[in-house]
């Protein structure tokens, strides 16, 4: 009786290699078609108007396409400048206000709705305006007084004001996607898991949980990809996507955070990790209205308290992020490297003393979220803050709730990331006009944290100014006005990141921020190649 | 005392007490000798938890809170000063587990303190007054006792929102329903003795039978099984802080810092490795105090 364990044993090893043998993809399938297998979450909706999520705004970029799209530049993708996409040329009267449209003839949309004309364009603008159930942008097409067809082929576009971004409105990237009018009168509702664009891949079937799958469009204007069939996984766990990765499973990898330790494994396995800007900027927005923060010397030593070097160094080592240089991002139209605060306690601790806070000062019940890196810079920053006599106490929330509380005012000062329409008049207006102040008794939900009202002058100069290079210069004042009344802390630019399996795919843009993209994705997703 | 001598006389009736004696004498040399092996060992650590929780300021070599950017994510030993290595934000480990033996601590001694308190009156009064108190009390009780105890204690801290006194209070109320089955079980036997009936004919009041008679025989039993609710409590506690809803940062507690260290498992595996093995000997310490104690405080066992 003796050999039995053994014979065991030999069952179960025969057992466990069989079941790896198992786990590894089937080579025929693949040798046969040209699949894109990527690993990322479920898209909420396909219908690109209605949804902010990350992973939805990245997938409907596969699907839909605007009247421009951002520009290619000396191989590289930029975020401040348009080229023509749907639209093959565009004219703009004297006082700026109407823009006239020439549509590209021949544009076919997916599964025989037939060519794209104006209608469509004026139909997809429209039902924003009008504020149609669930449509998230309309805000950002608000300057548009009048839609016109003046042929199949000709839109004209009148807007209320001078609108010195308006262009970028219409780049293929959340408000600016057409969608077909036909497919969308038709499935009503549905039209989210129906979706009709004329991007480079058409939508085939939703596995929920499992995957959406698209196919190439082969009437596509600018040419069939190469790629046949592109695979979304939804996949929620960072482990299971670097082991997909490894394994072959997947060829691209968005993970939730890349950390450094994610950026090891992806190194060490000979994948490569495609770094996009301009990514979100994490920074604080000190609220001037509220004591003891309405005091500018409080304002400076919280400033000054801050090692913003550190915090990079800590949770984004080896240059995965990039130490902030600008309340205005680079990427964006306007940006100016401006002079930042160093960090110098003893200076903080003086600058305390003299608002008459030696000891320093308790800030009880500060809210932060439990998502993203929210709450490991703002650990970093508690301790910081202790060493100059802040003492701040953690309470950590939802993300939504993190939303709400922020909006009424609760903290101080606000920690926020983000990223918006590439140029320093979106960006500035949003985050520090004086009418997107944050207000629970007017119901006003804006992002201006800091309740600044320093930079409106240069604001409304702006919008006046057609000359490029005097507006960048109005937004170069506003960057340098906004350090100097010490509201907001810049503190990190962090890019979108995806890691990629080179010997599977290639991409034609320099993985060190060859592109910027608004799409938490690839700008161009139909000029990755598989390697046959 | 009066239970324990009515219940040996139900259980060996033809046992003399010379025989008992010689029973009691001959388990002290034998089988119950082993039994104070466990408690010994159960009392060391929690001794040597309770002085680690004390003396922390002293013992632990780094602040718990302090960051050194250069240090971030270090296996055990690095540097020569990080003996258990250190953390996402460059925190010395070691100093961390010292400190959140406090919170662990602190946690269940107090939570169990809040359960007995709130559920021990309950269970007396239903177990001795029995009618509709009973029912009212117990059918509240079952409804308590459908949701497991850290689902209960989940729901309150959310509800509260999380910080070291309302989790304390959170599992204290999700641990009160097994204090107060546990009561009135003990209640139902005691009102039956003799001494509650005489105590009734001199003409005690419910409350001072309740306080002076029953109370005080119930609660050896009930404090052996509180000992084992300890660990209970410290186990939803590291329950709570690894799914965010335990004491805030910076303080340390070993489920966050297991839970923190949770997504670097494949690099960094010291993170969830010594935060959870300080976990299971903390619960192993509770448990074999406990069981041996109960085993100790038999009945059957204390034969005099």
């Amino acid at each position: 009786m003796a050999p039995k364990p053994w014979l065991r044993l030999g069952v179960a090893v025969l057992a466990v290699v069989a079941g790896l043998a198992l786990l590894q993809p089937a080579p025929a399938s693949a040798a046969r078609k040209q699949i894109l297998r990527i690993a990322h979450k479920e898209p909420d909706t396909l219908d690109p108007h209605k949804s902010i999520l990350g992973q939805t705004q990245a997938l409907v970029r596969f699907i839909y396409r605007g009247l421009t799209r951002f520009a290619i530049k000396d191989g590289k993708v930029t975020t401040a400048e348009v080229e023509p996409d749907l639209a093959e040329s565009w004219t703009v009267s004297e006082d700026g206000t109407v823009w006239t449209f020439k549509l590209r003839k021949g544009v076919q949309f997916h599964k025989g709705f037939g060519e794209l004309t104006a209608e469509d364009v004026k139909y997809s603008y429209e039902r924003q305006l009008q504020r149609e159930k669930g449509t998230r942008f309309a805000k950002n097409l608000d300057v548009i007084k009048e839609i016109t067809v003046v042929d199949p082929y000709t839109v004209r576009i009148t807007l209320k004001a001078y609108d010195p971004v308006f262009l970028l409105r219409t780049v293929g990237y959340q408000q600016g996607y057409i969608i077909s009018k036909k497919a969308a009168e038709q499935y009503g509702d549905q039209f989210g898991w129906n979706p009709v664009g004329t991007g480079p891949f058409y939508f085939h079937e939703h596995l929920p949980r499992e995957k959406v799958v698209l196919k190439a469009h082969k009437d596509y204007y600018f040419g069939r990809p190469q790629i046949d069939e592109v695979h979304w996984f939804d996949v929620p766990e960072d482990a299971t996507k670097l082991i997909g990765l490894e394994k072959g499973t997947f060829d691209i990898i968005v993970p939730n955070t890349v950390t450094a330790d994610v950026k090891g494994q992806v190194e060490k396995m000979g994948a490569v990790l495609d770094k996009r800007g301009p990514g979100g900027q994490y920074r604080f927005y000190i609220n001037w209205t509220k004591p003891p923060f309405n005091d500018i010397r409080v304002r400076r030593a919280f400033m000054h308290a801050i090692d913003r070097q550190a915090i990079v160094d800590t949770l984004w080592p080896g240059g995965l992020a990039n130490l902030a240089i600008s309340p205005v991002p680079p990427g964006y139209f306007g940006h100016i490297p401006v002079e930042m605060p160093e960090y110098n306690p003893e200076l903080a601790k003086k600058l305390l003393a003299e608002a008459g806070y030696p000891n320093g000062f308790k800030v009880e019940n500060y809210f932060i979220t439990k998502s993203f890196a929210y709450p490991k810079i703002m650990v970093l920053v508690q301790e910081q803050l202790k060493k100059v006599g802040i003492d701040v106490q953690l309470q950590l929330v939802e993300h939504p709730t993190y939303h709400r509380n922020i909006r009424k005012n609760l903290n101080p000062f606000v920690l926020y990331g983000g990223t918006r329409l590439t140029d320093a008049d979106v960006w500035l207006h949003l985050f520090f006009h004086s009418g997107e102040a944050p207000d629970p008794e007017t119901g006003n939900m804006g992002t201006n944290f800091a309740h600044y009202n320093g930079i409106d002058d240069l604001l409304a100069q702006g919008r006046q100014t057609r000359d490029p290079e005097k507006r960048a210069k109005l937004y170069h004042e506003a960057q340098r006005r906004i350090m100097r009344d010490a509201v907001c802390l810049p503190i990190v630019d962090v890019p979108n990141m995806s890691a990629r399996n080179p010997k599977r795919v290639k991409s034609p843009f320099d993985p060190e921020y060859g592109e910027f993209a608004l799409h938490y994705f690839y700008n161009y997703p139909e000029m990755l190649t598989l390697v046959q | 005392m009066a239970l324990t001598e009515k219940k040996a006389v139900q259980g060996f009736p033809a046992v003399g007490i010379a025989q008992l004696e010689e029973r009691w004498r001959r388990s002290l040399r034998g089988r119950n000798r082993r039994k104070y092996i466990p408690i010994a060992i159960g009392m060391l650590m929690v001794l040597t938890m309770v002085v680690v929780a004390l003396l922390a300021p002293y013992i632990a070599p780094f602040s718990p809170s302090a960051q050194y950017a250069d240090y971030v994510l270090k296996a055990p030993g690095a540097g020569g000063k990080h003996l258990l290595g250190t953390d996402e934000y460059g925190r010395d480990l070691l100093s961390r587990i010292i400190w959140g033996t406090r919170v662990s601590l602190q946690v269940g001694l107090a939570s169990v303190c809040v359960g007995f308190v709130l559920g021990v009156p309950l269970g007396i009064m239903a177990g001795f007054l029995r009618g509709s108190t009973e029912a009212m009390i117990m059918r509240f009780t079952d409804m308590m006792l459908a949701f497991p105890t850290l689902l209960l204690a989940l729901i309150i801290v959310t509800a509260l929102g999380g910080s070291l006194i309302n989790e304390i209070l959170a599992i204290g109320v999700a641990l009160m329903p097994n204090f107060i089955r546990l009561a009135r079980s003990l209640a139902l036997t005691i009102r039956e003795n003799d001494y509650i009936m005489a105590a009734r004919a001199i003409g005690g009041s419910h409350l001072r039978i309740m306080l002076r008679h029953v109370f005080p025989n119930a609660v050896s039993t009930l404090v052996v099984i509180a000992t084992l609710y300890i660990a209970t409590a410290i186990r939803t506690e590291a329950g709570l802080s690894f799914l965010g809803l335990g004491v805030p940062p910076p303080t340390p507690s070993w489920g966050n810092i297991l839970s923190e260290g949770r997504q670097y498992i494949k690099c960094c595996p010291w993170l969830t490795t010594f935060s959870g093995f300080a976990i299971m000997l903390a619960v192993l310490a509770f448990n074999l105090m406990g069981d041996a104690l109960r085993d100790l405080l038999d009945p059957r066992l204390r034969g005099e």
